[in-house]
């Protein structure tokens, strides 16, 4: 921990608390676009094979995949807001997590490019007579894969960042997904996105068919099959929930990590509940309901998230305050005895209030003896005392062994020559 | 079955998947404090001031590191050598005071430890092998209580085997099993 | 000193910034503020000539400007961010300290922009003629507005001196480049999408009963924008003094820098000239000449290449003018670390050196810490193509000391002499004895 990066000494530019509000609101905001975009992209690939036997299928997906064009971008622009957020509230750790993961997560850039580019030509190549099936299906494919991909690489850095005690046995991203909690974090994220796209579909068909009375029947199947999704993927968080929290390094955890996961699991209950009423027996729950009782949930996941950082970077972020504390008052001790022409020679006396008067006063015993004591006995023995400061020795069994001044040379001599001037104790 | 049927079941189902997963949250968090509580002392000793403000070397207050197997906590005979005079007004020393005038010693709680079939030496590490004491506890002279920064992923409890036999590795230090364990 | 450090292998740090840079302003600059311009123009005049067929035209090019926007213009805006804040994290760390607010203004610009061309885009069918046409206009000021703020933002990381002193980021912001780069890079943005349109539009060869439209109306366009970019160019061009005055105090990076903007300059003009040249053939003759007649724009985007390239040169050697070195160093901590060392605060570089022997490893650390931001080892600014200056140890040494002179665009050496002469050290091997003794790689411990 002793590679964490001293702390920029710039002042934040707003309060700490709306850096942090302002990451976790705009990180729920991108996160739920990111699961619409990643468990989208896989129903439109899938949904369009299932489209062979019904034209049902065929219809889902290409609807869903136009859901797709608008939440993947929006997602990599409002993501722009956290990331901005996080350099700022968490610079030491995780511009330092970001280096060791550096060539995989500098490829994000250039995979989600190829990602979207991909989607493009499976989504306009949709109809064309000129493409095979196989070349269709290849683009829908390659995104959805390199979306599985792209979370692996967040998520082993933004954990790296949480546990600087790794970071002199981890090197690169392959050792960073070993680093513990990643792997279970990475199952629960992307059973995540299938349970939030199921609730997407669910209001998102909900609101259109509203528009579209002659379509009932097709909407409310598209309905149903939200539901059923949302509530197999939720039920199913049930075994990767329990495993992303069972694996929480023990310093991240705390009451209030525990108490946000119960809240949280009551609310998931509640929209699963109102689900399964409005599938099996009759539609008695808006879907409103449903959606904010899911969003809630999101929202506590991201607080949660937020608890498990703060409490992971405790120590860590106390132990950065002092090395920072350390640099910057040796700096500001330089600065004063530097000027552009040359260093300014502190006088005796400063130096002697500056180091000395922790444990010496010149009238009285404090933690050492006083001054008068030693004046009267060095009064003879200048280089006795320059000796004795430079390399202090247990003398007196009275007191504490002195511990060597973080000074040297000509500013010993300095601070004895102060002292023996003094017209004290002779 | 009858609507009031269906909706009795997936009350009943609703209602106990929340409670099997709250059931099932308390045991990972049983499983997460496997090791027992962190460690907590009953003063908030600053290693930063002691050593980065006041310039002690860590043999100060740890002088059997260098001479011994066993570094030990120092005593609090050891605090009142100074602190008889220096920072009583400080709420922690005087916290401090109280105690070893109650209690007459202080009860730290261990951060570190190894088993009891492992022979370890703090004297062959600092001496023989010149290891700095950083390397294995970490930045404490910017700590304020000593926290766990080495030993392997359990964060609690004792080093692990395979944190030493990598540093071993890496310095070339010999890795027969007669090497600690006795 | 005290932040990681990253080494982009062969092309080096700075080109690697340079290669997302680029392809990002090239994309914000042709297809997204220009192309708004190009593709609403198109609307209008289908609109009001009643010619839907030039409509439907318009739609398709669209299509091509959404998609490479939305996937590789947002990605690469994005990946800017991680690449600076990876290259040099203390920079991008300190710079966000600073501009925050007006980064965070951006984004919401940036937002409505993205769901504006969404509207227009997707909605295009949807929203008919009328309402359809409106939402363009946002757009076209949304995109637009994202330029002026970027322009002052820009402006504001270039002259921060005003900054440093008044504390004012809007003496940043209106800097006096401000409005001539303003004007430049609009009118640029505008002849780039007048360029990329038309080779889009080749593509769609359905629509070839339209061409001509376009033709007559780009060319139109070009007569009457390249002069106004000439214009804004050159007013840039004089607003530099001002600019150079106050940020280059030397007078032979003003001399290396007037001199290539005497020929830049030239450059410029002869472009602009063949534009115009251009819009002249395009507007009478109602033809192109296949892939020649795109070479105007090639050039220009090189040319606007190099002038980004310029103004980013004439930072140096600081990212932020008189307050950081572009090797992360703090101007007003050099003193200090001149006594104490760079070395006494660098677990990065320790974490990951590989030299064993304590000289050389030494210099290692310190070749990481201030030179390898810009220098790769035989890449590209790589250090072993510079025998002449680093012919051994000693004349290596004597340079370091003095090179503050003549290199006035490097940061100085910073450190105490025995860093500066392990630094010394480890360049004589690396550039003159690469092949002497390979580093121990197991022994970065």
């Amino acid at each position: 921990m002793d590679i964490i990066p001293i702390t920029i000494p710039l002042e934040l530019p707003a309060a700490i608390w709306f850096l942090k509000f302002a990451l976790i609101a705009f990180f729920v905001v991108h996160i739920l676009f990111i699961n619409f975009m990643i468990g989208g992209t896989f129903w439109t690939v899938f949904f369009r094979m299932l489209g062979k036997e019904d034209p049902f299928y065929s219809r889902l997906a290409r609807e869903m995949g136009n859901t797709v064009t608008v939440n993947k971008s929006l997602a990599v622009v409002i993501g722009v807001a956290p990331l901005l957020a996080i350099s700022l509230v968490y610079t030491s750790f995780f511009y330092s997590a970001n280096n060791i993961t550096a060539p995989l997560w500098l490829s994000i850039i250039w995979l989600v490019a190829l990602a979207f580019v991909a989607l493009y030509i499976y989504k306009y190549s949709w109809d064309s007579p000129n493409y095979s099936r196989r070349f269709k299906y290849f683009w829908g494919v390659l995104a959805f894969a390199i979306f599985c991909f792209v979370p692996l690489i967040f998520l082993s850095n933004i954990n790296l960042m949480l546990y600087p005690d790794q970071w002199k046995n981890v090197y690169n991203f392959w050792q960073a997904l070993w680093v513990p909690n990643v792997i279970p974090r990475y199952l629960h994220f992307m059973n995540a996105s299938f349970a939030l796209t199921g609730f997407f579909a669910y209001g998102y068909f909900h609101f259109k068919g509203k528009n579209n009375k002659a379509d009932a029947e097709y909407y409310n199947r598209a309905q149903r099959l939200g539901i059923k999704w949302a509530l197999v993927a939720t039920a199913l968080q049930l075994v990767f929930g329990v495993i992303n929290y069972g694996t929480l390094p023990v310093v991240a955890d705390s009451l209030s990590v525990l108490t946000l996961i119960v809240i949280a699991v009551i609310f998931a209950g509640v929209a699963v509940f109102m689900l399964a009423n409005n599938l099996f027996v009759k539609d008695t729950f808006r879907p409103e309901w449903v959606l904010v009782a899911i969003l809630v949930v999101v929202s506590l996941m991201a607080t949660l998230r937020h608890e498990i950082r703060e409490n992971a970077l405790r120590e860590p972020k106390k132990i950065l305050a002092n090395k920072t504390e350390l640099y910057r008052s040796r700096l500001a001790t330089f600065l004063k005895t530097y000027s552009p022409t040359g260093e300014i020679q502190l006088t005796g006396e400063a130096i002697f209030q500056d180091v000395c008067t922790a444990c010496h006063a010149i009238d009285r015993k404090i933690v050492g003896p006083s001054m008068e004591f030693a004046i009267k006995k060095y009064s003879d023995d200048r280089n006795g005392m320059i000796e004795f400061i430079s390399n202090p020795r247990k003398i007196d069994p009275a007191f504490p062994v002195m511990p060597k001044p973080p000074i040297s040379g000509k500013e010993v001599e300095l601070v004895v020559d102060y002292l023996l001037s003094l017209e004290v104790g002779r | 079955m009858s609507q009031s049927k269906i909706r009795l079941v997936i009350t009943m189902a609703t209602v106990s998947w929340i409670v099997v997963v709250i059931a099932l949250t308390f045991f990972a968090r049983m499983v997460i404090h496997r090791f027992g509580p962190l460690p907590e002392q009953p003063i908030q000793f600053s290693h930063t001031v002691h050593v980065n403000n006041l310039n002690l070397e860590c043999s100060y207050c740890h002088p059997y590191a260098e001479i011994s197997t066993v570094a030990t906590i120092p005593t609090g005979e050891l605090c009142l050598e100074c602190h008889e005079g220096a920072g009583i007004d400080h709420p922690e020393v005087e916290k401090m005071l109280a105690i070893l005038e109650e209690q007459g010693e202080i009860q730290w709680d261990r951060v570190y430890q190894v088993k009891d079939h492992v022979y370890f030496s703090h004297r062959v590490h600092t001496v023989i092998g010149q290891i700095k004491c950083q390397e294995c506890h970490g930045p404490v002279q910017n700590m304020t209580v000593a926290i766990r920064s080495a030993g392997g992923s359990s964060d609690r409890g004792f080093l692990e085997m395979g944190w030493c036999v990598s540093c071993h590795k890496r310095r070339g230090a010999p890795r027969e099993c007669i090497t600690c364990h006795k | 000193m005290e932040w990681p450090i990253f080494q982009m292998p062969f092309i080096g740090n700075r080109m690697l910034i340079a290669v997302v840079a680029l392809i990002h302003v090239v994309i914000s600059h042709g297809l997204a503020v220009g192309g708004s311009f190009f593709i609403v123009s198109l609307h209008y005049k289908s609109l009001r000539e009643n010619n839907k067929r030039l409509g439907e035209l318009a739609y398709r090019i669209l299509r091509i400007f959404f998609i490479i926007t939305t996937s590789v213009g947002a990605l690469t805006g994005v990946g800017i961010w991680l690449t600076t804040a990876t290259v040099s994290p203390v920079t991008i760390g300190s710079l966000l300290h600073i501009f925050f607010w007006a980064w965070f203004t951006e984004w919401i610009v940036f937002v409505v922009e993205l769901v504006l061309l969404m509207l227009y885009y997707l909605g295009w069918k949807k929203y008919g003629d009328a309402t359809g046409f409106k939402i363009g206009l946002f757009y076209l000021a949304a995109s637009w507005l994202t330029m002026m703020l970027i322009t002052g933002i820009l402006g504001a990381m270039l002259t921060p001196g005003k900054w440093l002193v008044s504390g004012s980021f809007w003496d940043g912001f209106f800097n006096p480049s401000y409005l001539p780069q303003l004007v430049s890079r609009t009118f640029l943005a505008a002849l780039l999408s007048i360029g990329f349109g038309l080779f889009i539009m080749r593509f769609f060869k359905a629509y070839q009963d339209q061409y001509p439209v376009v033709w007559r109306w780009a060319g139109k366009s070009l007569m009457i924008l390249a002069p106004v970019f000439l214009f804004g160019v050159l007013s840039y061009y004089h607003s530099l003094p001002q600019q150079i005055g106050h940020l280059i105090p030397t007078a032979l990076m003003t001399l290396k820098y007037a001199a290539y903007a005497k020929i830049s300059k030239i450059i410029f003009m002869a472009i602009v000239g063949l534009m115009v040249l251009f819009g002249v053939i395009l507007f009478i003759k109602q033809r192109d000449y296949g892939f020649i007649s795109f070479v105007p724009v090639f050039l220009l985007i090189i040319a606007f290449g190099s002038y980004e390239r310029v103004r980013e040169f004439i930072r140096k050697p600081y990212t932020v003018h008189n307050y950081l070195y572009s090797n992360g160093i703090r101007v007003q901590e050099e003193p200090f670390l001149n006594k104490i060392g760079v070395s006494e605060f660098s677990g990065w570089v320790e974490r990951s050196a590989t030299e064993t022997d304590p000289q050389l490893r030494l210099g290692e650390k310190v070749f990481k810490m201030e030179c390898a931001i810009c220098h790769t080892y035989s890449g590209l600014n790589g250090i072993t193509r510079k025998p002449a200056v680093l012919q051994n140890a000693e004349i290596i040494d004597n340079f370091l000391r003095t090179y503050k002179r003549s290199h006035p665009y490097m940061p100085p050496f910073i450190g105490r002499d025995s860093e500066r002469q392990a630094l010394a050290a480890y360049l004589d091997k690396i550039v003159n004895h690469a092949n002497a003794q390979p580093a121990n790689t197991e022994g970065n411990y």
